[in-house]
């Protein structure tokens, strides 16, 4: 029979060993983000200076094929581009998010927003929101429809939209929607008026 | 005998001449062009193993109603009996074999059957033993040059030598013809692309003191007239394009009157059923002035069937890629207009990769009735999409003036509009779902013609729909508009 000092012994090891596995467990987990965040080569966004506003989002609703607006609060700095791609970036968020009414992928993103003499705006959008898009005439339609209408609601001054990816012209969004031309917004904004 | 080294420059000059001799050649698309009572259309051939080869399914799709099956390297190839309503002539092949049996006879193939990317591919040298029986109809096959003529369709030109001061040359068709005219010098050049013109003859000198020799030739599903002259020449249409009038070029003039019997060259009206491009009418420099032919132009529907290529569409399935859905539908789609009397035309007939540009390009000089881009992506409804312009234009359009390229649709945008329901009310009355709306879709601004895009939604099995329902119901829809137009007219 073991004496019961030694059993308590070996209890108190045990239970030395098991929350010592615990601690190293974490520790690894923890460096292991610590390399992902220092891998990570994306560059993070400064912070927002500016005020909290409320700006309208022409949502897409791909189920219904519908556009509905939708009013959220939002910090918006006071110089115009970053302004614009502010509200460009809270409408794809939105998008983004799950469950999501119109899905993008994950990593889609405004690079940036040009404004030329306040009237056009040339909309800069990431690789990975056209390599994540989904194919089909009408959600297509609907990335394009959503981004700009909600662009000239809250810059009405705006006449006409153009689209770039990554700083470079394209044909189409995933195979359908034309990038080429320039949006008129009054063109577009006829448009989801007729589908809202 | 040449050797040694002072002898390399020379042996690298024929062989560096003969590479790009061949070269140029290699560059030239082989294709076969068939002329039927159905359809005349051209097909691509494919070279393997120095055997010419045509996809026998590609061939008897325009002509036939053809149905192709395969089970391991067995194919089993079945027409419809043209002379028993309602049974089918049969026809086996075996890849790597060349032996076939066709409706029950051993026929010897001049090298093995092939199966390549779902194709059955046959040597075209056999062509005219497999279809004869198959087709139950007359075979006139000119294999040198690729031209293959069924159910007695060769039409013989008969040329007339009008000698006077000045001579003019008369060349007689059987019908209507639209070759494509070029003139070089004192030489005019007409290439039959894709009219069934054969001339039987002499080629040679003419003995005239304009006209000095004719040449005939027919080469890669052309037939090219040549005549020569001790002066430029000029082409024109006369008798409503069956006869062609050569005549010397008159000397510039400030202004000079029509001549009401035959209209110079323009480019001429699109053909009835071609799956090629039709080329480019050359028309020679001329004083005269230039009116259209008199006859109206064909009631042609262009099919856009979307993506190809590399440009795979929505993929459906990992296996299932968007342009093969709408290849399948565009071409079933022109067999139901074709079985309702309408020429068509299909932008691709294969996996190629049209720029939407070219796709533009080609329908515009076509001058189409109409133009259906067909799409597919997974849903439930079937979505019906008139084109929308990215800019509003205050302007109203001339159709027959020159079009802005990236808004030539502004000029038929009522058109397409009211085409649109149309197209649905036919889908609708199958109790299929459909939704129209605009869309900032490509190429359709560019379209000078009434344009829609038709998308079927599509699952893991292929289209939701029977892919004869919907194509039979844009056909009906097609027809209709025909009507209509013909009734406003």
């Amino acid at each position: 029979m073991i004496p019961r000092h030694i059993q308590i012994t070996i209890a108190l090891l045990l239970v030395a060993v098991f929350t010592s596995g615990i601690y190293i467990l974490r520790l690894h987990r923890g460096t292991q983000e610590s390399l992902r965040r220092a891998a990570d080569a994306r560059p993070v966004d400064a912070p927002i200076a500016g005020r909290s506003q409320n700006i309208t989002l022409a949502i897409a609703y791909d189920e219904d094929g519908v556009f509905r607006d939708k009013t959220v609060a939002a910090v918006l700095p006071d110089e115009s581009s970053a302004r614009a791609r502010e509200i460009l970036q809270t409408l794809i968020a939105q998008y983004v998010s799950k469950p999501s009414p119109h899905p993008l992928g994950e990593g889609s993103a405004v690079n940036s927003v040009f404004l030329v003499n306040g009237k056009l705006a040339v909309v800069d959008l990431n690789q990975a929101l056209v390599d994540e898009h989904p194919s089909g005439i009408m959600v297509e339609d609907f990335t394009l429809l959503s981004l700009i209408e909600t662009l000239s609601q809250n810059m009405p001054q705006l006449e006409q939209v153009k689209i770039l990816i990554d700083g470079k012209e394209r044909e189409t969004l995933a195979g359908h929607a034309d990038l080429k031309s320039a949006y008129s917004t009054s063109v577009v904004h006829q448009m989801v008026e007729r589908l809202q | 005998m040449f050797t040694g080294g002072a002898c390399n420059p020379v042996w690298a000059t024929v062989a560096i001449t003969l590479l790009l001799l061949n070269s140029g050649t290699a560059s030239e698309r082989q294709r076969l062009a068939v002329y039927a009572p159905q359809a005349n259309f051209v097909l691509p051939v494919s070279e393997i193993g120095g055997t010419t080869y045509v996809g026998i399914f590609e061939l008897l799709e325009p002509l036939s109603a053809p149905e192709l099956k395969v089970v391991g390297t067995q194919w089993k190839l079945r027409v419809p009996d043209s002379g028993n309503a309602g049974k089918s002539i049969e026809a086996d092949f075996e890849d790597g074999n060349a032996t076939a049996i066709v409706r029950g006879q051993k026929i010897l193939l001049s090298a093995p059957a092939r199966h390549e990317n779902g194709r059955l591919l046959l040597p075209l040298h056999n062509i005219g033993n497999i279809l004869k029986p198959l087709l139950q109809t007359e075979v006139v096959f000119h294999e040198a040059s690729r031209r293959l003529f069924l159910g007695g369709s060769a039409e013989e030109a008969i040329i007339e030598l009008r000698r006077g001061e000045p001579s003019t040359l008369a060349l007689h068709f059987p019908a209507a013809v639209n070759p494509a005219i070029n003139q070089e010098g004192n030489t005019l050049k007409l290439s039959f692309a894709k009219d069934p013109v054969v001339i039987v003859g002499q080629s040679g000198p003419l003995n005239d003191k304009l006209f000095t020799s004719e040449d005939y030739t027919e080469s890669n599903g052309t037939a090219t007239l040549t005549i020569s002259g001790s002066a430029p020449l000029l082409a024109s249409f006369a008798a409503g394009g069956k006869t062609i009038v050569v005549s010397g070029a008159p000397a510039p003039q400030p202004t000079a009157p029509p001549n009401p019997a035959a209209t110079s060259i323009m480019p001429a009206p699109p053909g009835t059923t071609k799956p090629e491009n039709a080329p480019t009418t050359l028309q020679p420099p001329s004083p005269v002035a230039a009116a259209p032919p008199a006859a109206p132009p064909p009631f042609l529907i262009v099919i856009d069937p979307a993506h190809g290529g590399s440009d795979s569409g929505a993929r459906i399935t990992p296996t299932m890629a968007e342009k093969d859905i709408t290849l399948s539908l565009a071409r079933r789609l022109r067999r139901e207009l074709q079985a309702r009397h309408i020429a068509v035309d299909l932008l691709r007939d294969d996996d190629s990769n049209l720029s939407f540009d070219d796709r533009a390009l080609k329908t515009n000089l076509e001058r189409p009735a109409l133009f259906i881009s067909l799409h597919a992506e997974p849903g439930r409804e079937v979505g019906i999409y008139t084109p929308a312009l990215p800019v509003a234009l205050s302007t109203t359009m001339d159709k027959k003036s020159f079009l802005p390229w990236q808004t030539a649709q502004q000029a038929f945008l009522a058109q397409s509009t009211a085409l649109a329901p149309r197209i649905a009310e036919s889908i609708g009355q199958r109790e299929i779902p459909i939704q129209i709306r605009p869309a900032f879709l490509e190429p359709l601004q560019s379209i000078a013609a009434p344009a829609v895009a038709v998308e079927v939604p599509a699952n893991r099995h292929g289209l939701r729909i029977p892919e004869d329902q919907i194509a039979g119901a844009i056909a009906e829809a097609v027809v209709v508009w025909k009507a209509d137009r013909g009734a406003a007219r």
